[in-house]
């Protein structure tokens, strides 16, 4: 009875707190999306109940989706983030194999030295990448971008897939050689899936920051917003409803994509393999 | 199948270690050969030259008629299978067993005949559409077995493979590896730090210390003709008595002694050691060769020490005494020694060697 009892106030403590931790975590969010709904008679009420109160509109919606900004702002988004990730993964994993196969020694070296490009503010890196870029095009282009968050994801890519190749077992690899499979077979058939969960989680990591990537797309664009330039572009006017219904748009696939990574991080990918 | 043929193999690591130094083994066709070693004598590495997955710094490796060393592993026709099991962890059962048939372009149907028979031979045939992540460990150790086995490769190259399993497992999957290699005839490396392993599962042994051969020799004979001092005390739990002494010439025959004993060298055994008359020698002598004497009334070579631990097995016991040096002696159940208490040991030094104290060399064998 007693040890139930203990249980049950436990329960509730860990309930409690969850409850605190999600709400503070939930109240940007939830307001954010209360901005984006609220009339902006009741929003300049002195004495306005923020959260829950009258006072619902989705004329800004409305506005947003009839503008005809939204549509190429989130297909350039979309597509950067796309292109980016699939770039930045095709690119960093063959890099990140070489690398943890190399020496203890080398191997810090080398990721060390991919991170120099991380070690500049980008506001300060940002100016003479766009300068370098308007004189090779690139400015106002997909590509310009593209190229700029590879600037800045492809250390971080790396560097988790060095680890996720660190995890495993040579073993494999060399079943795989005795097995009669030569390197890239056993690349193709054992590495690469056997690190999936590994490479998932980076090419999500990569989506996210590309979809978020603020300071690049500011110096490199001209003409064609990406999705958080438009949000700061009616922000700028002093659109905070627009802006707000823009934001909601950002945030809903990191929601998503955020759910999808916590499972990918805890399944473990080895088991049962070695040992 | 084919013999394998090491011809003074070498394997310097490149960080300048030298690993194995220069070894010859022979192992015959279809023969189960055992490598023991303590752990850090280089039995991995001597099978991973087998396999192709190190280096061979120098030395000829034959495997059949051809030399291999700079055949890649998928060349050589060996299979192999790895301390940790190396499953591949994304495929299931029949798919782990069929990888290496796939990559080899066997046809599907000869691919699903082995697999399937092999699943048979291991008892895994409930288990085929499985993840290895949902096998208990025996399980897994007969997944990486049936892997070896469907390849019908050359030679079977088994590093430890029974390492991680509980000691009853062990025992039953040692039985069934002995069983599969008899059945398919196929050659045999295995490596193992495990002597009662090396012992059971061998038609010959090698022992390796440091990177070199110390004895190749079935296990019987490894047991009863150690050729060093180190494969004595290696074969053999618990291990043979070691002790130091001189040799003197006492009337007609030759002597053993120290402080505590005084020894007859059997007569077969003096004409090897007439040239170590006089010098420091090292006595061996296998605890099941010294006996407890309680009447008192034994005659000869006998050693009286005082009785330290008993370890009673059941069917025999072990009984550690001091006399100088602690000794070790394996008696029958019912022995009344005790504890704190002196006994005579009766040594049968028609079971004794003779090592040389600085090569370690027996100097009895003849
Ligand atoms: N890649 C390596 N580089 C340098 N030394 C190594 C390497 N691999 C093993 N060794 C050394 O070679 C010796 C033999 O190792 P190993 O063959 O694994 O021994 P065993 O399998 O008998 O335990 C050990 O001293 C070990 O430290
Ligand atoms: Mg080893």
């Amino acid at each position: 009875m007693q040890g139930n009892r203990r249980g049950i106030w436990k329960l509730i403590l860990l309930y409690l707190s969850l409850g605190m931790v999600s709400l503070i975590i939930l109240y940007p969010i939830l307001l954010m999306l209360r901005i984006s709904l609220i009339s902006p008679e009741e929003f300049f009420r002195p004495d306005k109940a923020l959260l829950i109160g009258p006072g619902w509109t989705l004329e800004h919606w409305k506005g947003v989706f009839g503008s005809g900004l939204l549509w190429p702002a989130l297909y350039k988004s979309l597509y950067i983030a796309t292109v980016t990730t699939v770039m930045a993964v095709l690119l960093a994993a063959p890099a990140a194999y070489v690398i943890s196969r190399t020496g203890r020694r080398w191997k810090y070296i080398l990721i060390m030295s991919l991170f120099i490009s991380r070690m500049f503010p980008e506001v300060g890196i940002a100016l003479p990448v766009s300068v370098r870029f308007l004189s090779w095009n690139l400015v106002d282009t997909y590509l310009g971008i593209v190229l700029a968050h590879l600037i800045k994801v492809l250390p971080y890519v790396a560097w988790i897939l060095v680890g996720t190749f660190e995890a495993i077992p040579r073993s494999l690899e060399e079943a795989s050689f005795v097995d009669g499979a030569g390197k890239l077979a056993t690349l193709r058939r054992i590495v690469f899936p056997v690190s999936m969960p590994g490479i998932a989680v980076a090419a999500m990591l990569v989506w996210l920051e590309s979809w978020n990537e603020f300071t690049y797309a500011l110096y490199l664009t001209v003409s064609e917003n990406t999705l958080p330039l438009q949000t700061y572009y009616y922000l700028n006017r002093g659109g905070i409803f627009n802006s707000a219904a823009y934001a909601t748009i950002i945030t809903v696939p990191v929601i998503v994509m955020t759910f999808i990574l916590q499972r990918h991080l805890k399944a473990g990918m080895l088991a049962g393999g070695v040992k | 199948m084919a013999r394998v043929l090491l011809q003074k193999i070498r394997k310097k690591y490149t960080n300048g270690f030298e690993a194995v130094h220069g070894i010859d083994l022979e192992v015959a066709d279809g023969e189960f050969m055992v490598l023991v070693g303590p752990s850090g004598c280089a039995k991995s590495t001597t099978l991973r030259m087998v396999a192709g997955l190190e280096d061979i710094s120098s030395g000829d490796l034959l495997i059949g008629e051809r030399r291999v060393n700079d055949l890649s592993p998928s060349d050589r026709n060996i299979a192999m299978v790895f301390q940790d099991y190396a499953l591949y962890p994304h495929m299931s059962v029949y798919e782990n067993m069929a990888y290496g048939l796939r990559i080899r372009k066997y046809k599907r149907e000869e691919i699903d005949r082995r697999v399937k028979k092999a699943a048979g031979i291991l008892g895994l045939e409930e288990q085929l559409e499985r993840k290895p992540k949902a096998l208990s460990g025996g399980q897994r150790q007969r997944v990486a077995v049936g892997r070896a086995i469907v390849r019908e490769p050359d030679v079977f190259l088994f590093d430890e493979p029974l390492s991680n399993l509980d000691a009853k497992l062990r025992v039953h999957m040692r039985a069934e590896i002995i069983r599969i290699q008899k059945a398919l005839g196929t050659t045999m490396i295995y490596v193992t730090h495990d002597q009662v392993e090396a012992m059971t599962m061998g038609d010959r042994i090698c022992v390796l210390n440091s990177g070199r051969i110390m004895q190749v020799a079935a296990p019987l004979e490894l047991y009863d003709f150690p050729a060093n001092r180190f494969v004595a005390t290696f074969i053999g739990s618990p291990a043979m008595n070691i002790i130091r002494g001189q040799l003197k010439k006492d009337g007609n025959n030759l002597a053993f002694m120290n402080q505590t004993m005084k020894l007859t060298v059997p007569p077969g055994k003096s004409g090897f050691l007439e040239s170590y008359n006089g010098k420091e020698i090292d006595l061996g002598l296998r605890p099941e060769h010294i006996s407890i004497d309680m009447s008192g009334k034994a005659a000869a070579d006998v050693v009286t020490g005082e009785v330290g631990i008993i370890e009673l097995m059941g069917n025999e016991k072990i009984i550690h005494a001091v006399a100088g040096d602690t000794i070790i002696c394996r008696t029958d159940p019912h022995c009344r020694a005790e504890k704190g208490r002196p006994a005579g040991m009766v040594f049968n030094m028609d079971k004794a060697h003779f090592f040389d104290p600085e090569s370690g060399m027996n100097l009895t064998l003849g």
